[in-house]
């Protein structure tokens, strides 16, 4: 046995006028991107698909494909980063995102993925700005004596300035007139009470919740497989009546599907048919799969990829998208932003695209190493030399 | 710790808290279902009744001419609870003015307004449960604004089968109108979820600002202490008789327990009166005096309580009291911390 200490040793990245390395541990996507270069026309694609469904209502799709590494998670968690910036409740056309990072087998594990992704704060907060419309309504309609503004019907309730009680009942019946499933209506108004809520939030989700809780909350069933489009529906009805533009499902590793049986496959892919067509208004799907498998989905299920509409393609970047890509990195950690990309010197961003060959993940993890390499041999600047020993090991 | 003492100020006397409200029932012939305990027990002047009951029992019209202490030879302080469940259970559809004037017409102290109790099986989203809150705050604001006696203390009823359903009651019924103190019902049924009946005293408390909060019907001496200890003022219950009826003795150190488990000694492990006076046998064949035995005991809880909280160290005496009673300890650690703000 030998001995054995971990020393913790803080690299100094200083001399190169940086805080830190900025490029990401072995290429693994950050989870709120603040860099996106390289892919301008793919970012195009998405905005107007996006804008057209907020902009018309209508649903509109788009299939992102791109291989492996070249940064279709990348741009899925930098389209949720940025439209929960820009889009938030403040905003005058509020969108609501959630990320599913796998299919998984059924339209129930989207679904549950989705609603986790959203998480129980903002869902709960649905529920309180819920409640606080029926508070407003009521009182303009009279059957309230209390006055509310609008937009501050739950505050009211927070304060006691209104009672809950006296619109609870009328938000059930409301909420449940709209989806048409009493459970979900119960469980999401529950969300706003203290007790239950933790159940709620769970059954919400398509977890299942034993019977006795259900029967607490007087729940029927738990949410199944078929169950979940109704659920994903009524969520999203929750979220037009509350002033939503739409609602926008990112799924990513779609190329998934392939590993799972034909009648699976099939299953998934008519649930999201069905999602699509249900939801004729207010609904984005931005898919990103490979695109081996997306051709095969063309080829053999046309009733699900025609609706999807439109189709980005990630590509390789070239040597200037390189120069550009590292430019903003370096600029995330620099003391002072500059348009240069020093460390970097121009022969070795020309090996870091031959051997990459523009695979933004290479690329990213190609610089981050080199960048190690350098503090740790005190290197002066990062060249063909660095590289070479990079690769070499 | 939230407890600070409190002298509330009533028509037939101050009261100091911790106070205990020995429920006392009426039969229909109108006389009392308990043993005349304000003779015996000197700190228990003291008493709760159900305006309901009273009402409709042969000896009401009496009771109003001569007054309720008059009538009972009873020189204390008479709070009167509504008769809700009654209400509720037997869906009377009493009056909550007309209940009123029952209260204050037989000369109550205290009286709580007329509540729809919410049960324990009414869930929150079923109309019923709503229904039932709304009741309860019509009520209570009827009941204020047709008040005719101004010396008698009016207590709102809160009710609900949830954390934020009574909060939002309680700040909805400070907004309305300026009651006397307010009265939580329906705890019984979570006297087994400690966390939840705890985070809803606490915050109760807090709303309740200096007004007095009363809890109905739970009023075995380990759950006064540590009600008192979140700072409930004011407490009632039939348990010590119910707990007699069923051969239930409460000892003075620890809970309650059976007479059939406990071995026959000479004596039991008690000085009160009572225990003094009877013999073991005695006093296992008398309810009555298992009932009496057992209101010393609470006596002698709330007056060390009160001793302990002048001396600022109930704390301590908590910490001791709770040592072997793994359950209520488990409780009593969790209000602690919550109090303190680390939960
Ligand atoms: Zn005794």
């Amino acid at each position: 046995m030998t001995d054995y200490t971990l020393t913790l040793k803080k690299k100094d990245y200083s001399k190169y006028g940086l805080e830190g390395n900025p490029f990401p541990f072995s290429g693994v996507p950050d989870e709120h991107p603040s860099v996106y270069i390289g892919q301008d026309d793919v970012l195009e694609k998405i905005n107007s698909v996006l804008s057209s469904t907020v902009l018309s209502a209508q649903s509109n799709h788009i299939i992102v494909t791109g291989s492996y590494g070249n940064g279709k998670s990348h741009t899925l968690k930098f389209i949720k980063t940025h439209l929960r910036d820009q889009f938030s409740e403040r905003s005058q056309t509020p969108i609501c995102v959630g990320y599913v990072s796998q299919p998984g087998e059924n339209f129930i594990d989207i679904y549950t993925k989705f609603m986790y992704d959203l998480g129980y704060s903002f869902v709960k907060h649905l529920s309180h700005k819920y409640l606080g419309l029926v508070a407003f309504q009521m009182s303009k309609d009279g059957l309230i004596e209390e006055k509310v503004r609008k937009g501050q019907g739950w505050k009211e309730i927070e304060k006691g300035a209104v009672l809950l009680s006296d619109i609870v009942p009328t938000a059930i019946q409301k909420l449940n007139d709209g989806i048409k499933y009493v459970d979900y209506t119960r469980a999401f108004i529950a969300l706003s009470y203290e007790e239950n809520s933790v159940y709620s939030w769970e059954w919400l989700c398509g977890e299942g919740v034993e019977y006795s809780k259900r029967q607490e909350l007087s729940l029927g069933k738990n949410i199944n497989d078929t169950n979940s489009i109704r659920a994903f529906s009524a969520l999203k009805y929750i979220l037009k009546e509350l002033g939503y533009a739409s609602l926008v499902l990112l799924i990513d590793e779609f190329e998934y599907i392939e590993s799972l049986p034909p009648m699976k496959k099939q299953k998934l892919l008519n649930s999201l048919r069905h999602i699509i067509d249900l939801n004729g208004e207010g609904l984005s799907l931005i898919i990103a799969c490979a695109p081996e498998v997306w051709q095969n989905i063309v080829a053999e299920y046309h009733a699900f990829s025609e609706r999807i509409g439109k189709e980005a393609n990630l590509k390789p970047l070239d040597q200037e998208k390189i120069r550009m890509l590292l430019i903003s990195y370096l600029n995330n950690k620099r003391r002072k932003r500059n348009n240069t990309f020093t460390p970097f010197t121009e022969e070795s961003i020309e090996c870091i695209f031959m051997h990459s060959q523009g695979n933004t993940r290479r690329v990213i993890s190609l610089c981050s190493q080199a960048l190690d390499f350098s503090v740790e041999f005190n290197k002066q600047y990062i060249d063909q030399d660095v590289l070479d020993s990079i690769i070499s090991s | 710790m939230l407890q600070t003492q409190k002298c509330i100020e009533t028509p037939h006397g101050t009261l100091e808290t911790p106070v205990f409200f020995p429920v006392f029932h009426l039969n229909t012939r109108g006389s009392g279902s308990c043993p005349k305990y304000w003779n015996e027990i000197p700190e228990l002047k003291t008493m709760l009744v159900n305006a309901h009951g009273i009402q409709k029992s042969e000896r009401f019209h009496r009771i109003l001419k001569n007054g309720f202490q008059e009538q009972f030879h009873f020189p204390g302080i008479v709070f009167a609870d509504s008769g809700g469940l009654q209400n509720r259970l037997n869906n009377l559809k009493l009056d909550p003015v007309e209940i009123l004037r029952v209260q204050e017409g037989i000369g109550a102290d205290i009286a709580a307004t007329l509540d729809m109790p919410v049960l324990a099986n009414d869930n929150i989203s079923a109309t019923t449960h709503a229904e039932n809150v709304k009741a309860t705050v019509q009520n209570a604001i009827t009941a204020l604004k047709y008040r005719e006696r101004e010396d008698m203390l009016l207590y709102a009823v809160i009710h609900g089968n949830d954390l934020k359903v009574m909060t939002n009651m309680i700040d909805y019924l400070k907004r309305k109108g300026n009651f006397d103190g307010y009265a939580v019902g329906g705890l019984i049924f979570k006297r087994s979820n400690y966390r939840q009946l705890i985070d809803l005293i606490i915050n109760l408390r807090k709303r309740a600002g200096e007004k007095p909060l009363h809890v109905f019907g739970l009023g075995g001496p380990l759950v006064i202490s540590l009600l008192t200890y979140l700072g409930v003022d004011s407490f009632d219950s039939s348990s010590f008789l119910s707990a007699g009826s069923q051969r239930v003795y409460f000892t003075p150190d620890h809970g309650s327990r059976q007479f059939r488990e406990m071995p026959q000694t000479p004596y039991l492990p008690c000085i009160c009166p009572v225990c003094s006076k009877n013999t073991f046998e005695q006093i296992r064949s008398q309810r009555r005096l298992i009932g009496m035995h057992n209101l010393w005991m609470i006596a002698h809880e709330l007056r060390k309580l009160k001793v302990h909280i002048l001396d600022q160290d109930l704390e301590d005496y908590l910490d001791n009291r709770f040592a072997n009673r793994p359950q209520i300890k488990i409780a009593y650690k969790y209000a602690k911390a919550k109090t303190g703000g680390f939960v």
